[in-house]
């Protein structure tokens, strides 16, 4: 075997124990004070928690965190060329570089507790003559003849037409948005979510078909429904749900574009946790609606970074029709625009560990003018979200 | 506190090397080396670390009182024996088996006693089977008691190889306590070792243990078929298997006996390119070595080992491929697993003799791929939830109740991972040894030239590697270590 000479152990040593000590130096740096405080706190109960809290503290302070993602990321994409998986699950990027993840064939048992579901929601509504209508929300896979790897499937499209078909023919009035949604240009490149134009036209859509009902006849839509009266504040620098989990160099970056009325607004938004409200803002669309992202998440600035239970007053409307929107992450950024056309619109989450308060307690409590469900393809496999509809 | 972590890489090791080199007198490094070990244990285990501290008062009481010469008490140092590998057993059957035990008394009797629910602590069974060695080998008199309780303390907590092994034999570092001397040639070997064993681990091992778990998580049990499970899939996972706890293993090896090194001790090597191996016999003298040694010293050779006739032969191997079996898990698919691998070693022993067969080269070939092929099967039992799942996976590699020979998806699965497989297989095989033997000889490694290149290549690798073990390490990769709870 050959030597190494003396000079190259030195080195490696060298290194090796300048690496170390760069990272404790620069980790001591930032989390000292929270690590003293931490330690302080230990006593024999508490000492796996403390001990926990500091591994967490040190973990989630690693120096040059960016950079290292960003390496590892490159090696992902040398070693995982088409698909990129951790603990989250799967995510594949198709011929054009964006990034899916992937319905599975949901069971006809489970869709079937789901549409149970949806229908006594809808029953409810009927009973006490507030309109009903479900939304299907487009799934990304699902928008366009996109070139998928070799042997991975969605079967996004055929839940929705399952659960579609269903409600239709048991008299459920349903919109399916995917007819209206469609190409490359409805989702973000990096992330899971519909584009703001993609929510915003769906607002449009949404507005329309419900305006057909008699307890919302007459509102004008028109001009809250024309892109003009919108400006385009845009950001280059936009890494999505799908982006932040692969790493920049397997992703890349990509444009978000914010829609902020030109037109005169005011707002009152509030979100509620278990009944109480954490967050009270009045202003403009862009003031009162939107806060600062967080580490350049947009699309989760629509609403505050808020979910579980939203209410938004739109001071300035020109009638007092109140809208009951039950949805997931997609709806946060469609009602901030479906808003403008209301005097109150209401937006639960029933996500697992989100609302889990009684609908239909809300419904009387709140007598909306309509009630809309809306949720994306990939929802049907997450039974608990449809649980919560009819509690 | 595992050693792939940003805590134990970014502020214990290097504060331990500082102080443990900072420190002038071997009597202090000890101590150096011993707190900073208890506090390793401690930092995972912060209860459980006062049952290791008694187990090493025990042994240490036990080790001075076995060596001791009884007047008209002949038979008073095997009881002492007796009475010290009691307790250790004691310890390890209580916190890791008596949840088994219970269970399977209620299930067999229809009982409805009381089922414990304790915590495994990481680490117990590899510190307990080192005390129980250092105890039978101070009764054999092969070594002598150690007097000093912080000095036995420091071989039985001794952090490097605490949590996962090697089982270290306290004959192989008694003169390593006292006498080592650290110096640059061990401490540089340490690092290659150690960044060797952390790339094996956060790159490999955990990235196919993401291939793996993807495949073996979607074979549910429906109606009695395995779920999206075809024959290539399921051969696929199996393999990722074998891949990932080999990396996952010996890389936590790697690691052990790279800080061993960094601090003086040598260990024994735990694995040698296990599937390389030609015979089972073969493999188990390459997978964990060190445990596998242990059984063969501390159970086989006692109870007879080969000699005698085939019945007690037979018996002496059933007893420890139970022990080895249930010593990885307190569940009956461990069981299986040990057992599966007693009927093999038993049928290369008396029904297709290997070392006759072996004698053929073409045979050398087929039974290397055979092995392999027998020992993926073995490690699907090995990683199930329960025996039935297990079966019907090696079910399902043969054929039996697949859906289907192939299948897209798992083209797919191949597609996106096959540099990582390509990479794991070259891994696994010793092709440093290859070239160093086949292609190069000594004359030509003096060349000043090559020898420079050789030395900037391997530096290069190793930075490349720290780097991206550490990225992987700052993405919080999925990274479960299978042998933690051993």
């Amino acid at each position: 075997m050959y030597e190494k000479s003396i000079g190259s152990k030195v080195c490696l040593s060298a290194f090796f124990c300048m690496i170390l000590w760069l990272f404790l130096i620069l980790e001591l740096a930032v989390n000292a004070k929270e690590i003293i405080h931490r330690v302080k706190c230990i006593t024999p109960r508490t000492a796996e928690d403390t001990i926990r809290e500091i591994n967490f503290i040190y973990e989630e302070n690693i120096p040059f965190r960016t950079c290292l993602l960003r390496l590892d990321s490159c090696r992902r994409l040398i070693v995982n060329k088409w698909g990129y998986e951790d603990s989250n699950g799967f995510i594949v990027k198709d011929s054009d570089n964006r990034l899916h993840s992937l319905c599975g064939q949901v069971s006809g048992e489970i869709l079937d507790s789901e549409i149970e579901s949806l229908e006594t929601l809808a029953y409810y509504c009927k009973a006490s003559d507030i309109p009903f209508v479900y939304v299907q929300a487009p799934f990304k896979a699902d928008t366009y003849e996109n070139d998928l790897p070799y042997g991975v499937e969605d079967y996004s499209g055929e839940n929705s037409d399952y659960v579609l078909n269903k409600l239709n023919q048991h008299g459920i009035d349903t919109l399916d948005l995917r007819k209206y949604l469609t190409g490359k240009d409805v989702f973000y490149k990096t992330d899971h979510h519909w584009q703001i134009k993609s929510a915003f036209e769906a607002s449009v859509i949404i507005e329309k078909a419900i305006s057909s009902y008699d307890s919302l006849s007459g509102i004008n839509q028109e001009y809250f429904g024309d892109l003009s009266n919108y400006e385009n504040i845009i950001y280059e620098d936009f890494l999505g749900s799908y982006g932040r989990r692969t790493g920049q160099s397997y992703s890349g970056l990509e444009s978000f574009t914010y829609l902020f009325p030109l037109f005169d607004t005011n707002f009152r938004f509030q979100h509620r946790k278990n009944g109480e409200a954490v967050t009270d803002k009045n202003g403009a669309f862009e003031n009162a609606l939107i806060s600062n992202p967080l580490e350049s998440d947009y699309y989760c600035s629509y609403m505050n970074n808020s979910y579980e239970e939203i209410i938004i007053e739109n001071l300035l409307s020109e009638n007092d029709k109140r809208i009951l929107v039950i949805s997931d992450s997609f709806g946060r950024t469609m009602c901030c625009y479906l808003s403008l056309y209301f005097s109150m619109l209401v937006n639960l989450d029933t996500q697992e560990g989100r609302f889990d308060g009684s609908v239909k307690a809300y419904i009387d409590e709140y007598r909306p003018d309509a009630v809309i469900v809306m949720f994306n393809s990939g929802m049907y496999e997450y039974e608990k979200t449809y649980e919560g509809l009819s509690s | 506190m595992i050693f792939s972590s940003a805590v134990f890489l970014f502020a214990f090791l290097p504060l331990v090397l500082s102080v443990y080199y900072a420190v002038p007198k071997r009597k202090w490094k000890n101590h150096v080396l011993l707190i900073a070990s208890l506090m390793f244990y401690a930092w995972g285990e912060p209860v459980f670390i006062f049952v290791m501290i008694i187990s090493i008062l025990i042994n240490y009481i036990a080790g001075i009182a076995v060596s001791k010469q009884y007047k008209n008490a002949y038979y008073l140092n095997k009881r002492i024996l007796i009475a010290a590998i009691f307790f250790d057993l004691s310890v390890l059957i209580i916190f890791k088996y008596l949840g088994f035990f219970v269970g399977n008394l209620n299930t067999i009797f229809r009982l409805n006693l009381f089922l414990p629910d304790i915590s495994l602590p990481a680490g117990i069974s590899f510190f307990t089977f080192q005390a129980i060695s250092y105890v039978i080998d101070v009764y054999k008199k092969r070594i002598q008691p150690q007097k000093n309780l912080l000095k036995l303390a420091l071989y039985l907590s001794l952090f490097p190889q605490l949590i996962a092994g090697p089982i270290v034999r306290y004959a192989d570092i008694e003169s390593s306590i006292d006498y080592r001397k650290e110096n640059l040639d061990a401490f540089a070997d340490g690092i290659i070792r150690f960044i060797i064993g952390l790339a094996k681990k956060v790159l490999l091992a955990d990235s196919l243990a993401l291939l793996a778990d993807s495949i073996m998580k979607d074979a549910n049990l429906y109606g009695g078929l395995f779920h999206n499970l075809t024959i290539v899939s399921a051969w696929l996972g199996a393999v990722a298997y074998a891949m990932q706890i080999y990396f996952d293993f010996s890389g936590y090896s790697d690691m052990a006996i790279g800080l061993g090194k960094m601090f003086g001790f040598e260990f024994q090597e735990n694995f040698n390119y296990p599937y390389t191996a030609c015979s089972i016999k073969d493999f188990w003298r390459r997978w964990h070595i060190s445990l596998s040694s242990w059984f063969r010293d501390y159970v086989y050779i006692p109870l007879g080992g080969n000699r005698g006739r085939k019945l007690v032969v037979v018996r002496n191997l059933c007893i420890v491929w139970l022990l080895t079996g249930l010593w990885h898990g307190a569940s009956w698919n461990f069981v299986l697993w040990g057992g599966v691998f007693l009927i093999l070693l038993l049928v290369e022993r008396y029904i297709f003799p290997i070392d006759k067969l072996m004698e053929k080269k073409i045979n050398k070939v087929f039974y290397r791929i055979f092995t392999f092929i027998c020992i993926c099967c073995t490690w699907v039992i090995f990683r199930s939830t329960n025996i039935w799942n297990g079966i019907r996976y090696i079910g399902c590699m043969l054929g039996i109740n697949a859906e289907g020979f192939y299948k897209q998806y798992d083209g797919f699965l191949f597609l996106n991972n096959w540099v990582l497989l390509f990479l794991s297989m070259i891994c696994c095989l010793p092709w440093c040894r290859w070239l160093n033997k086949a292609a190069f000889n000594q004359t030509v490694w003096k060349g000043r030239f090559l020898n420079q290149t050789c030395t900037v290549i391997q530096m290069l690798i190793l930075v490349i590697l720290m780097f991206f073990s550490v990225a992987a390490i700052a993405r919080g990769t999925y990274s479960p270590f299978i042998y933690y709870n051993f």
